[in-house]
């Protein structure tokens, strides 16, 4: 991705740092953490640390600290994640619970939510660890939450926006809190860059959940219509959860008994129905506002990255 | 009237571990967090002992009960399927306690224990994956994982806060007792993971061993107030081969 161009090198030390934090005694620890870190992601929230300490004082290696730190917290959430959802797959690659078991992947999480504390507990600023508990806390809240909602057909928008609040915007939000916060930058930076980590947050999460859609199997490394399968409505089931003929697809879903063509029919039928525009109208619209908050930023190459980013989480398709 | 005020330290402790875990959903769904009571026992000695016990240490002792509960939460997660929303809420349920920890360590803030703490979080997750592969291959290994599972939190704490005089009461009591409860426990299959993996050979040698070294240490503790040796006897005394 070209927008990671500007910081690359510290990209990379970022990502030799995770490497290293996750090293263990446990060989299938050490193959799990490794499998995890290997298999990708998009790393948004160390990107998120770099360029928000970028307007106070740049030290990569503490930015690494807390960099390190949110990405483990991430991972240890989705190694759960898998267990709650009963996934088998995740970004192509076999879950660890899939791979291992149930438990292995409990410990496994713990142990990376572990080196994640470890990471961060090298930097002595009381708001930077008052501020990651409560994000956790809000974080596990917001899963509690969608637990709470799943296979409810009676939710609004604007519980599902509460939801991503939650579930992925706070992380950005305080990833670049954090970063902002390490970095010792003027408050009202600080302010700012933690409503631009919320509104791009915000955002971010409305296009994996229309991607979750339009993408196929392959793109996605699992099923595409994953979140629909496991009783989660998202904001485009939200907009047609009501339509008389997509109801049956609805209630197949969560029963387990939808066959893999009439997912296929499913898909389509939520793909040619308007939503995603509307999803993706709304996704926008949190775009816009995080653009708003960065022209309120000083000028530099921090600032132009973010703005690449925000036309990055537009256009994305992976 | 020392017991009783032990009991009462005990359950005030246990009271504000459980308060500071609330979470009404978990509440309803999984119910109340597992809080061991004899672990709260050993954490507490130095305040039953009469040690100086500060607003902080209080604190940090109920951030350890969380991080206890949190492992116990996550160690109830069925090893194949989790199928149900009860289950999806204990895997949850686990990692709001450790949230809670961590909240609870930041608010004093103690830098230094949230490092010591979280390094011994993922050495106990590391032993807990290795046993959950195969049992440890002899008694010393087996009494050295179970000591780090047991009781690894407990004496990190003790040796952070001074208190270092009490651990080879925990780092032998604590094993012990979950020797014991693991063997009855295995004779019904009534545990699974790495506690299934207790082979019976091993843990009756471990067993003996530790009975010896708890016997030495409870006559060491000449700190310890007699209604406490008393109670670590009582606690103890079914599972020595020589009652101490």
């Amino acid at each position: 991705m070209s927008i990671y161009a500007d910081f690359r090198k510290d990209l990379e030390y970022i990502e030799k740092e995770l490497e290293r934090s996750v090293d263990s005694s446990s060989p299938i620890i050490r193959q799990a953490a490794l499998h995890l870190l290997r298999a990708g992601g998009k790393r948004i929230r160390p990107i998120f640390v770099i360029l928000a300490s970028k307007f106070g004082h740049y030290a990569l290696e503490d930015v690494a600290k807390v960099a390190v730190s949110l990405e483990l917290v991430h991972m240890a959430s989705l190694v759960h994640d898998d267990v709650i959802d009963d996934s088998d797959m995740r970004r192509g690659f076999e879950t660890v619970k899939a791979k291992w078991d149930n438990r292995i992947a409990m410990y496994t999480g713990d142990f990376i939510f572990s080196r994640a504390l470890s990471s961060i507990g090298e930097i002595e600023i009381p708001a930077v660890h008052q501020l990651l508990a409560e994000t956790m806390l809000e974080i596990c809240k917001g899963e509690i939450i969608q637990i709470e909602h799943q296979r409810k057909t009676d939710q609004t928008v604007r519980d599902y926006l509460r939801r991503i609040k939650r579930k992925t915007a706070l992380l950005l939000s305080s990833s670049c809190e954090l970063g902002a916060l390490g970095a010792t930058a003027n408050p009202s930076i600080v302010r700012k860059l933690r409503r631009f980590g919320y509104f791009a947050g915000m955002s971010f999460q409305i296009v994996d959940d229309i991607l979750d859609i339009i993408s196929t199997d392959e793109e996605l490394g699992k099923p595409a219509g994953s979140d629909l399968l496991n009783g989660h409505l998202t904001l485009p089931i939200l907009f047609i959860k009501d339509d008389a003929e997509f109801r049956p697809f609805m209630e197949h879903s969560f029963a387990g008994t939808l066959s893999e063509s009439t997912r296929d029919e499913m898909l389509l039928y939520i793909r040619n129905s308007g939503a995603i525009q509307k999803a993706q109208a709304v996704s926008d619209l949190y775009l816009r506002k995080a653009l708003g908050e960065i022209k309120t930023l000083p000028d530099g190459d921090a600032k132009r990255a973010l703005t690449q980013i925000v036309a990055f989480i537009s256009k994305r398709n992976y | 009237m020392e017991t009783k005020q032990m009991k009462m330290n005990i359950e005030n402790y246990m009271n504000e571990v459980k308060y500071a875990l609330r979470e009404p959903i978990l509440e309803r769904d999984v119910g109340e967090p597992p809080i061991d009571a004899l672990k709260s026992f050993f954490l507490l000695l130095p305040l039953l002992n009469g040690e100086k016990w500060t607003e902080q240490l209080n604190t940090t002792a109920v951030a350890v009960g969380a991080v206890h509960a949190a492992f116990d939460a996550h160690d109830m997660i069925d090893l194949t399927k989790v199928d149900n929303k009860q289950q999806q809420l204990t895997v949850l349920s686990g990692d709001h306690y450790s949230g809670i920890h961590y909240r609870l360590l930041a608010s004093i803030p103690d830098f230094d224990f949230i490092r010591t703490l979280s390094q011994t979080i993922g050495q106990i997750n590391e032993v807990k994956t290795i046993f959950h592969e195969g049992a440890p291959d002899s008694p010393e290994k087996l009494i050295k994982a179970i000591r780090k599972i047991e009781g690894g939190c407990i004496t990190e704490f003790l040796n952070v806060f001074d208190f270092s005089r009490y651990t080879s009461l925990v780092n032998t009591a604590l094993p012990l007792l979950w020797l014991h409860s693991t063997t009855e426990l295995n004779k019904t299959g009534q545990v699974d993971g790495f506690r299934a993996n207790l082979k019976d050979v091993d843990a009756q040698q471990a067993i003996r061993i530790l009975s010896t070294e708890l016997q030495e240490a409870v006559e060491e503790a000449s700190f310890l107030m007699p209604f406490l040796q008393s109670a670590i006897r009582q606690l103890t005394i079914p599972l020595l081969e020589n009652p101490i």
